[in-house]
């Protein structure tokens, strides 16, 4: 099996799904697939550089530069060095090819592009962006931290839900220009689609890799816990596939949809979803009035509570 | 003027059910509408029926189920 077949990249915004969709692919008797083994995005952080105010740029390629050692050969050492522990973790699972997955690899992906080019197969997952924010506030939450990739996003936007709008934009953005430049080497899938008809989707991935469909892996994914590591906790609480998560944004607030709409209509529409009303025609004095009866109406819900107590 | 056809319709418009909806079922307390949509049918019924309805007013015996908002909108115009 040539190189390029032996890796498969799988991609895409953190809370889309990728920790399932890893689960079922890693359950094919010839894929072996970690849990996220932060490989890739370490090799990105190799490329990544600053540039000082007189124009001399700091950073591994500049530095090695200055010792003889050019950009091709750094590039050449760090796909050896990622594809060892890769292959090796195949080796021992007794598969033929490796599934990496990271979810925050998107944030990363024209330098692990630049690195890895057509060296694996992408599979790039893209789940509605506003199901994405309202699951990465609830993560956040939950984790009681922001990974520093979305903290970044935090730090520009006092609103969580905004900056993580803004963050599925920037990677979705950045699975748009992967998937227009590897051509037939990548795929998308959306999350709605694999949810909706899970062995219909496996079918067309698998198609993808040149893999034959299997019997039982949704269900031998669903009940196999030897591959939990550092992955998302959340799709292991899980024992069936179904469209619950679908929509969750619409219980948000009007004003709050509308805020989140002018952020991530232009990228929902590119990936296919309907576009958001994005006018909030309120005025302050109906904001302010709408407020007031919220609190008066929890009042009456917690007072109709005590008397039925 | 509020009706039972229009808390119907915007019980629908706002991805609701109502199918198991009578005019006595509790709307808001049992979790039928949740409270964002329940504060924006109250500013329904004060649009419709041309009235402010004070803080004290805003209980579950006024405007819990389509009855009790219909008779509270009667006795206020």
């Amino acid at each position: 099996m040539s190189q390029s077949d032996r890796g498969i990249l799988l991609l895409g915004c953190p809370r889309s799904g990728t920790t399932l969709l890893r689960r079922l692919l890693g359950n094919h008797s010839s894929i072996a697939s970690p849990g996220e083994t932060g490989l890739f995005r370490g090799a990105a952080n190799f490329l990544k550089k600053d540039t000082t105010g007189v124009g001399v740029e700091l950073g591994v390629l500049s530095g090695l530069g200055h010792i003889g050692v050019n950009e091709n050969q750094i590039k050449s050492r760090l796909i050896d060095f990622v594809f060892a522990f890769l292959d090796e973790y195949t080796q021992k699972a007794g598969k033929k090819r490796w599934l990496e997955k990271d979810a925050f690899n998107a944030f990363s992906l024209p330098e692990i592009e630049d690195i890895f080019a057509d060296r694996v197969r992408y599979i790039c997952l893209v789940r509605h962006g506003l199901d994405v924010a309202v699951s990465l506030d609830e993560f956040s939450q939950k984790s009681r931290s922001y990974v520093s990739e979305l903290h970044n996003y935090i730090q520009r936007s006092a609103n969580p839900l905004e900056a993580f709008a803004t963050a599925w934009v920037d990677a979705s953005s950045n699975l748009r220009n992967l998937l227009q430049s590897q051509g037939d080497n990548a795929i998308l899938v959306k999350y709605e689609d694999l949810v909706a008809d899970p062995d219909a989707e496996l079918e067309r991935i698998l198609h993808f890799l040149n893999e034959p469909a299997e019997d039982g892996m949704i269900e031998n994914a669903l009940s196999d816990s030897e591959s939990i590591g550092l992955s998302d906790w959340k799709s292991y609480a899980r024992g069936s596939i179904d469209t619950e998560s679908i929509g969750r944004w619409s219980s948000l607030p009007p004003y709050t949809i509308a805020r989140l709409a002018s952020i991530a209509n232009e990228t929902l529409q590119v990936f296919g979803y309907d576009e958001i009303g994005d006018e909030w025609n309120e005025s302050p004095e109906l904001a302010r009035r709408r407020y007031e009866i919220g609190l008066a109406l929890n009042l009456a819900k917690s007072q109709g509570k005590n008397r039925d107590a | 003027m509020i009706t039972k056809a229009k808390i119907l319709e915007f019980i629908i418009e706002n991805g609701g059910s109502t199918d198991r909806v009578e005019d006595d079922t509790p709307l808001f307390s049992s979790s039928l509408l949740d409270s964002f949509t329940m504060v924006s049918l109250i500013m329904v019924i004060e649009s419709e029926a041309d009235i402010t309805i004070p803080p004290e007013d805003i209980t579950l015996d006024n405007l819990d189920s389509i009855n009790a908002i219909l008779a509270y909108c009667e006795k206020s115009t």
